[in-house]
C-alpha cells in the first residue's frame, strides 16, 4: 500500500469510527476526494495526530478530519488532509475555504452572548458568489435554552435563531459550565448548509 | 433577483433543519419551528422558455423576464419547423436573442434554391413592468428586428402569477403574430419587409393587423409543468403556400420537465397536427456549476513572532548580509511557485519589500496579489512592514500593489476584511523595477509548447449549416528576454468537411474575408501565425507594441500599436498602425498582390455596472473607413456577452447579405466551469455572415486586455477574493 494510500485508509478508519460513536448521520469522505489529493504535510499529521476533529457536511453528505495547523491569538485554523480550511474563534466557525462556496468572514457572538439569555446579538456572514462579486447576509439572532440536555454531557444546550432580509437560519451549541463551545452545529451557507464538530474530536 | 436566491436558501436550510435534529424531541419541535417559519409557501415559479427560446408558452410569448443576467440556449422541433435560440438577459428589463430557424421540406409544393429554408433572427425584448400585487408583469417584444422579416412580428404580452402555481398570459400580436385571428389594423398600413436584411424594418412596427392571443401555464410540482395556449401565429408561408405542414387549430398543449437546476426538457402537440420537442440550458453566469471554487486553497497568513523574542529579524539589520537577502529571494520564488506564480525581481529594504511577478493566465487578479502577501508573510523578516506587489505580463509591468503588513495582520480574521483591507490599501502606477532589484535568473530566454487539438467550425452556410475540422494545433513561445517573445502556432487536420464548402465569393468589394473557406480548404498544414513581438512600457502608463510577421491565417506584415492607460481610471486611448499583406491560401510563407495599410483609433470605457464599450475608428482591411462599437456586459469571473457592429463607407448593396458587419461574442472562463484553476477560456464570436467590409485585422497581444487585467477597475471588480 502507498503512502496515500495508508493516510486515506487511516482517514476512513478515523470517519467511520468517529460516525459511529457521535451519530451525525451519513459521513463520507473529504470534500474534493481525500483519495485523489496530493499528500500535503497535513495528511502526514492527520496518520500521526492525536490532536484531530471530525468536520461534518450532513446536507453534502461529505466529512473530514482535520488538524490544527495555525494558532493566531483566539483562533484555530484547522486543515484536511487536502487543504481544506476551517478557522474557528472560541468555538464560533469564522471562515472557510475550499468547500466551493466559502464564507470568507463572520461576524459571530461570543460565548457569553450565547448563554447570557434574551438580548440579541447581530451576525453578519461575508460569502463571494459565482460572478466573484462579494455577498454580505446579515442577521439579528437570539438564543433560546433548549430544555433537556441531549448529545454530550453538557452545562448549557442553546439554539441560535437568526433572521435577516435573506431569511432564517439557525445554529445548535452544547457548552460546558464555563460557557466554552463543546460541540456545535453551524451554518456556513445556502450550498453547504450545517458544519458540525466539536471541540476535541472525541 | 435577491428574492428568488433566498426562496431556494430558505427551502435547504428547512431541509437541513429537518434532516440535522433527529436527537431529541426538544430539538424537533424547535426544528419544525424553524422548517414552518423559513420554507416558502411553495415552490418559486420561474420563467420558462416558448419555441423561440425567449420567455412564453409555446409558441406564444409572455411577460416574464429572465433573472438579469441569465444566458440561455434552446433547441425547438415541431414538425418541419426547427430554431436553435441563444438568449442573454443584458439588464434586467433588456433581452436580446439571436436565433438561427430552418424550415424542411420547403420544396414540396413549389420548387426551391434548397430542400430546407434557413433564416437568421435577432430579437428584442423590453420589461415595461415587473409583476407587482396586483399589477402583471409586461414585455414589449420585437421579433427579427433586422433580418429578412419572415419571421417579423412585434407584441405586448402581459403576465400574473397566482398562488406560485399558475401563469396567466395574455397579449396583442402584430404582424406574423396577427396572421391568424386579428382584428383590426389600429396603426395603420403595414409596409412590405425588406429584401436584403440587415437593416431595421423601422417602417412596419406596429403597423397592420393586431390580434390578441393567450395561455395558461400550470406548474404541478418542482419538476412538472404543462402549458396551453392559442396561437395567432398562421404559418401563412410554411402551411399556406409551402405546404410543409397542416395548420388544424390555433390551440397548441405541452409538457414541460426540469431535468435540473439548468436543463429543461419539453414535448408538445402543435396546431392539432404536430408533435414538439424543446431542450433548453439557462446558465447563470454569477452562480457556477459547481457553486464556486473548490480545493486550491491559499497558505495560512502568518503573523509576525513577538518582537521581544526575534530581536534581530525585528531589527532589519539581516538587510546587510547580501546572502540573506538572495536566500530570502530564494525563498520567496519558491514560495510564489507552489502557488502558480513566477518571481521576476525582487528589491528588499530593511522595511519595504517590492516583488515583481509574473501572473498566471486566466487567475482572479485580487487572489493573485492575496496569495503573493500570504507567502511575503511566511518569507519576510519582521522588520519589513510594507509589501508592494507588481503583476507583470508579456515584460510589462501593470500595476503596483501597496500593503501594510501590520493591517494584513490585524485583518486575516477580521469580518468584512475583503473591504477592510482594499481601504487601506494602494494601487498606483509603476514603471521600471529599481536599479538595485535582484532579478531571479534563469527566467530567459524561456521555451514553451503546447500540442493541443483544436476545432474550427463554420456555422450558416445553407449548404451544409454546420462544417467542422478536428485537427492537432503546435503552438510554442519563445521568449527571449523581458517583453521580446517569438512565437508560432501550427495546425494540421486530422478530419474534417470543411474542404466540401464550394461556395465562391460573391463580394464586389476586395475579398479580405469572403474566402475563408478557401483558406480552410488549402491550409493542411497551416500556419496560423509566426510572429516576432516587442512589448514596452515608456512611460508609466503608456504601453506599446510591435508585431512582425505572418500575423493571422489571411495576413502579415507589421503591427505597431501604442496605449494610454491611467492605472485608477476606467478608461483608456489607443492608436493601431498597420502594414499587411494577404498571404497565400496555403498558408505556409508565400503572399498574394493585396496589400494595405489599415489602423485604428480606439476608445475604451469600463462602466460601474459591468457595461464595458469600445469604440475602433479608423481603416478596415478592404481600405473601407468607419467605425465599430463593440459592447460588452463582463462579469467580476471572466464571462462576459456582447455584441458588436460596424459601419463603413461601403454602401449596404456593396457590402453584399446583412448590409453590414455585426455579431455577436461570448466569453466563459474554464475555472467557472470547472471550479478548478484554468488559464482557458471559451470565446466564440458568432456573425450571421461574414463578409469583407468592415474587416479588422486580427493580430496577437493587442495591449488593451493585458494591461487592464490589474487595473485599479479589474481589482475592484475581484477584490472579494483577496483572502481567497
Amino acid at each position: 500500500m502507498t503512502r496515500l494510500g495508508t493516510v486515506t485508509a487511516t482517514l476512513t478508519a478515523l470517519a467511520l469510527s468517529a460516525c459511529g460513536q457521535g451519530g451525525q448521520g451519513a459521513v463520507g469522505l473529504a470534500l474534493s476526494g481525500v483519495s485523489n489529493a496530493k499528500p500535503a504535510p497535513a495528511a502526514t499529521l492527520i496518520a500521526l495526530s492525536t490532536d484531530t476533529t471530525l468536520f461534518s457536511l450532513a446536507d453534502r453528505n461529505a466529512a473530514f478530519m482535520a488538524v490544527p495547523i495555525e494558532k493566531d491569538g483566539d483562533v484555530t485554523v484547522w486543515s484536511s488532509a487536502d487543504g481544506t480550511l476551517v478557522a474557528i474563534r472560541n468555538g464560533m466557525l469564522i471562515w472557510t475555504r475550499g468547500f466551493g462556496q466559502d464564507v470568507m468572514s463572520a461576524q459571530v457572538p461570543s460565548g457569553a452572548e450565547l448563554i447570557g439569555g434574551a438580548a440579541s446579538h447581530k451576525r453578519v456572514y461575508h460569502f463571494v458568489d459565482g460572478a466573484d462579486s462579494p455577498v454580505r447576509r446579515s442577521f439579528d439572532c437570539t438564543v433560546s435554552p433548549a430544555t433537556t440536555v441531549a448529545g454530550p454531557r453538557t452545562a448549557h444546550h442553546v439554539i441560535e435563531l437568526c433572521v435577516g432580509p435573506a431569511g432564517k437560519i439557525a445554529n445548535e451549541f452544547w457548552l460546558d459550565a464555563a460557557g466554552s463551545v463543546v460541540e456545535s452545529r453551524q451554518w456556513a451557507g445556502e450550498l453547504n448548509g450545517h458544519v458540525g464538530f466539536r471541540r476535541d474530536g472525541k | 433577483m435577491l428574492k428568488i436566491g433566498l426562496g431556494f436558501g430558505a427551502k435547504g436550510l428547512g431541509a437541513t433543519m429537518a434532516k440535522m435534529v433527529t436527537r431529541s424531541l426538544t430539538s424537533r419541535i424547535l426544528a419544525l419551528a424553524v422548517l414552518a417559519a423559513t420554507a416558502p409557501a411553495m415552490a418559486e415559479m420561474r420563467p420558462t422558455l416558448s419555441f423561440s427560446g425567449t420567455p412564453g408558452l409555446l409558441d406564444m410569448p409572455s411577460g416574464d423576464a429572465l433573472a438579469d443576467g441569465l444566458f440561455a440556449v434552446q433547441s425547438a422541433h415541431f414538425g418541419p419547423v426547427s430554431r436553435t435560440t441563444l438568449s442573454f438577459q443584458i439588464s434586467p428589463r433588456l433581452m436580446g436573442s439571436f436565433r438561427y430557424t430552418g424550415v424542411r421540406d420547403w420544396d414540396n409544393v413549389l420548387p426551391a434554391l434548397r430542400p430546407t429554408y434557413y433564416d437568421r433572427n435577432f430579437d428584442l425584448r423590453y420589461q415595461l413592468a415587473f409583476e407587482g400585487k396586483y399589477r402583471p408583469a409586461i414585455v414589449v417584444g420585437l421579433n427579427d428586428v433586422v433580418g429578412t422579416g419572415l419571421w417579423a412580428s412585434e407584441y405586448i404580452a402581459a403576465t400574473k402569477t397566482f398562488n406560485d402555481r399558475v401563469k396567466v398570459t395574455a397579449g396583442l400580436g402584430w404582424g406574423r403574430l396577427a396572421s391568424f385571428g386579428a382584428v383590426g389594423a389600429p396603426f395603420g398600413v403595414r409596409g412590405p419587409n425588406a429584401v436584403r436584411g440587415g437593416t431595421l424594418r423601422s417602417g412596419t412596427l406596429f403597423r397592420g393587423d393586431v390580434a390578441p392571443f393567450a395561455g395558461i401555464e400550470w406548474q404541478v410540482n418542482d419538476r412538472l409543468g404543462l402549458k396551453a395556449e392559442y396561437s395567432t401565429d398562421a404559418y401563412a408561408t410554411e402551411a399556406g403556400i409551402r405546404q410543409t405542414f397542416d395548420r388544424k387549430s390555433p390551440f397548441n398543449f405541452g409538457v414541460e420537465y426540469q431535468v435540473s437546476k439548468s436543463m429543461r426538457l419539453g414535448a408538445s402537440y402543435m396546431y392539432g397536427s404536430q408533435l414538439g420537442l424543446t431542450a433548453s440550458f439557462v446558465l447563470n453566469p454569477k452562480s457556477s456549476p459547481n457553486g464556486g471554487l473548490v480545493g486550491n486553497t491559499p497558505p495560512v497568513f502568518k503573523d509576525r513572532p513577538p518582537r521581544g523574542s526575534h530581536l534581530a529579524s525585528w531589527s532589519g539589520e539581516w538587510v546587510q548580509d547580501a546572502a540573506v537577502r538572495s536566500n530570502l529571494a530564494s525563498d520567496v520564488a519558491k514560495g510564489l511557485r507552489t502557488q502558480r506564480i513566477t518571481l521576476e525581481s525582487i528589491t528588499t529594504s530593511a522595511s519595504v519589500v517590492e516583488v515583481r511577478i509574473r501572473v498566471p493566465q486566466g487567475e482572479n487578479s485580487a487572489q493573485v496579489i492575496g496569495r503573493t502577501v500570504r507567502i511575503l508573510s511566511a518569507t519576510m523578516p519582521a522588520s519589513v512592514e510594507r509589501f508592494e506587489v507588481v503583476p507583470v505580463a508579456n515584460g510589462l509591468p501593470l500595476s503596483k500593489v501597496v500593503l501594510a503588513r501590520s493591517d494584513l495582520e490585524a485583518l486575516d480574521h477580521a469580518a468584512g476584511q475583503d473591504a477592510l483591507i482594499r481601504q487601506r490599501s494602494q494601487i498606483l502606477s509603476v514603471g521600471a523595477a529599481s536599479a538595485d532589484a535582484q532579478v531571479m535568473s534563469g527566467l530567459y530566454p524561456k521555451f514553451t509548447y503546447t500540442l493541443a487539438p483544436y476545432v474550427r467550425t463554420s456555422v450558416f452556410d445553407p449548404d451544409a449549416p454546420f462544417r467542422a475540422d478536428l485537427g492537432a494545433r503546435f503552438s510554442a513561445r519563445y521568449e527571449i528576454s523581458p517583453g521580446l517573445e517569438l512565437s508560432g502556432s501550427f495546425t494540421k487536420k486530422i478530419v474534417g468537411n470543411l474542404d466540401q464548402s464550394t461556395r465562391v465569393s460573391n463580394s464586389v468589394i476586395e475579398k479580405v474575408r469572403s474566402n475563408s473557406n478557401v483558406y480552410d480548404k488549402f491550409g493542411d498544414p497551416a500556419i496560423e501565425h509566426l510572429t516576432l513581438a516587442w512589448y514596452a512600457k515608456p512611460a508609466p502608463n503608456i504601453y506599446s507594441r510591435v508585431t512582425v510577421g505572418y500575423l493571422e491565417r489571411m495576413f502579415g506584415g507589421v503591427s505597431a500599436e501604442v496605449l494610454w492607460k491611467p492605472v485608477d481610471r476606467p478608461y483608456a486611448i489607443g492608436a493601431e498602425l498597420n502594414y499587411v499583406k494577404q498571404r497565400d491560401f496555403d498558408q505556409l510563407f508565400g503572399f498574394q498582390n493585396y496589400e494595405v495599410v489599415t489602423g485604428h483609433v480606439s476608445g475604451y470605457y469600463s462602466f460601474d455596472n459591468g457595461i464595458h464599450a469600445q469604440l475602433d475608428v479608423g481603416r478596415y482591411l478592404a481600405g473601407d473607413l468607419g467605425a465599430t462599437l463593440i459592447l460588452d456586459r463582463e462579469f467580476a469571473n471572466g464571462w462576459s456577452v456582447g455584441a458588436f457592429a460596424t459601419l463603413t463607407d461601403v454602401s449596404f448593396s456593396d457590402f453584399g447579405e446583412g448590409s453590414f458587419d455585426k455579431g455577436i461574442r461570448v466569453k466563459i472562463p474554464m475555472t467557472w466551469i470547472t471550479g478548478k484553476p484554468n488559464s482557458k477560456t471559451v470565446q466564440t464570436v458568432l456573425r450571421p455572415v461574414l463578409r469583407d467590409g468592415g474587416a479588422r485585422l486580427q493580430v496577437n497581444g493587442r495591449l488593451y486586455d493585458t494591461v487592464r487585467s490589474y487595473d485599479a477597475v479589474r481589482l475592484d471588480d475581484q477584490w472579494g477574493r483577496f483572502w481567497r
